[in-house]
């Protein structure tokens, strides 16, 4: 027994390293545990507290250019408002002549963005709004400017957000002039691909990419980005659209969780 | 003993604070140095693969659970596996030629950081490899980057190895 504990001792660096390994295999294969997601939830709002001041700092110093952008953002939207009153009345009028149902009616949670993590990599965020505030995995997530993402595990107080700059997210989506569906996925930085776009469709640059709807979490119409360039070569199937997203993703804080949304 | 473990839990929370409060502003193209691993080069280089090995896993451990999104575990096995394989450099700057010494310094970040991509974008690799790599480079760069400034402060060849 001396021996086998004098062994240990001698290699102790080995026998750490595959202590920490087996201990770090079976984490990994305990992903998707209940237990896990609790425990990983509770520790999120509890280091949501250490966020705080970097979170603070981020505020105040974007304070500045904030104001600045908002104020030409509030000028640039009353002047589209009244254009767009008008449209809203003369389809309103033209509505109730053909008896059409109402519009889409959305309903928000509003939401801050407590922590992005600390790993390498950027793929998710915490939001300090979760059960409590009835929401669920599976809501989409937005803010001003464009879809977000959407929520993957909802704890009592916070919910996790998969960002659309995950590689692994998808989403469909639709080119609004032509009406064209495809499916977005990231590629790096700002922009993002429209894949499946048929070649025969009309794609020009600078055309509003929005969701198209075909799915239960994002409502149809919400902004996206618009295309950038175009890769349309004879040896393809399909067309893709580059495209560079409306959110800035570098400068997440106040969001909106879509809870409910009628047809 | 002691002293050690207080200096290096010491130096552990102040660079997982450093990690929390500074790497927000850091971040270009959803990619963010990580201040931890660099941590635990040093202290692996200083203090051997044992103390690389436990600081690698708690550090890892506190990352995987405050990490949004990211696997659980990945960090701690990616960081175990780097403090133990650069703390078997502990002391060979002076006996081993220093192109093979930073060579292999450099080889472990690369496959830290090779690691942990492929374990989160291994979809990615099948379908679009170009994305893949150009993600392992610039996350290794970046870190790079800011383990060669730390290393006009204090170099690797600077730091005495402590005897067990």
């Amino acid at each position: 027994m001396r021996k086998v504990i004098g062994f240990i001792y001698d290699n102790r660096d080995w026998f750490s390293l595959l202590s920490a390994v087996i201990l770090s295999i079976t984490l990994l294969n305990t992903n998707d545990s209940p237990n896990i997601q609790i425990i990983r939830g509770k520790a999120n709002s509890a280091f949501a507290v250490f966020f705080t001041p970097a979170n603070w700092l981020k505020d105040i110093g974007a304070l500045k250019n904030e104001n600045i952008n908002l104020k030409n953002k509030v000028l640039q939207l009353s002047l589209f408002n009244s254009e767009l009153l008008h449209y809203k009345n003369e389809n309103e009028r033209l509505r109730n002549m053909l008896e059409y149902k109402n519009n889409t009616n959305l309903s928000f949670i509003p939401g801050k963005v407590t922590s992005k993590g600390l790993s390498p990599l950027i793929t998710a965020m915490t939001i300090n709004v979760g059960s409590g505030h009835y929401l669920s995995p599976n809501l989409a997530v937005i803010n001003v400017e464009g879809v977000v993402g959407k929520t993957i595990s909802v704890s009592s107080q916070t919910a996790l957000v998969q960002l659309l700059t995950d590689y692994s997210f998808r989403l469909s989506v639709k080119i609004q002039e032509s009406k064209t569906v495809g499916i977005l996925r990231w590629r790096t930085g700002n922009i993002f691909e429209v894949w499946e776009i048929p070649r025969t469709t009309k794609v020009n640059i600078g055309d509003r990419i929005v969701t198209s709807g075909y799915s239960d979490i994002f409502p149809p119409n919400l902004p996206v980005g618009k295309v950038t360039s175009i890769i349309d070569r004879p040896d393809m199937l399909h067309k893709i659209a580059i495209g560079s997203a409306y959110v800035d993703f570098n400068k997440l804080d106040h969001i909106f969780v879509i809870d409910h949304y009628d047809e | 003993m002691m002293n050690k473990i207080l200096y290096i839990s010491a130096l552990g929370l102040v660079f997982l604070l450093f990690q929390i409060l500074l790497s927000d502003f850091l971040v270009i193209r959803g990619i963010r140095p990580d201040f931890m691993l660099i941590l635990i080069l040093y202290i692996s280089f200083k203090f051997g693969s044992l103390n690389g090995v436990i600081l690698g896993f708690s550090l890892g451990i506190l990352e995987d659970l405050i990490s949004s999104g990211s696997l659980m575990g990945l960090s701690s096995l990616t960081k175990s596996i780097s403090g133990f394989l650069i703390g078997r450099l502990k002391g060979k700057y002076y006996t081993m030629s220093p192109i093979t010494f930073h060579f292999l310094w450099f080889s472990i970040l690369l496959l830290h950081f090779f690691i942990y991509v492929y374990f989160n974008y291994q979809s990615v690799l099948e379908s679009n490899s170009l994305v893949f790599w150009n993600t392992y480079f610039y996350v290794t760069i970046y870190t790079l980057v800011f383990f060669l400034l730390f290393q006009l402060i204090n170099p690797v060849s600077s730091l005495k190895p402590q005897e067990k």
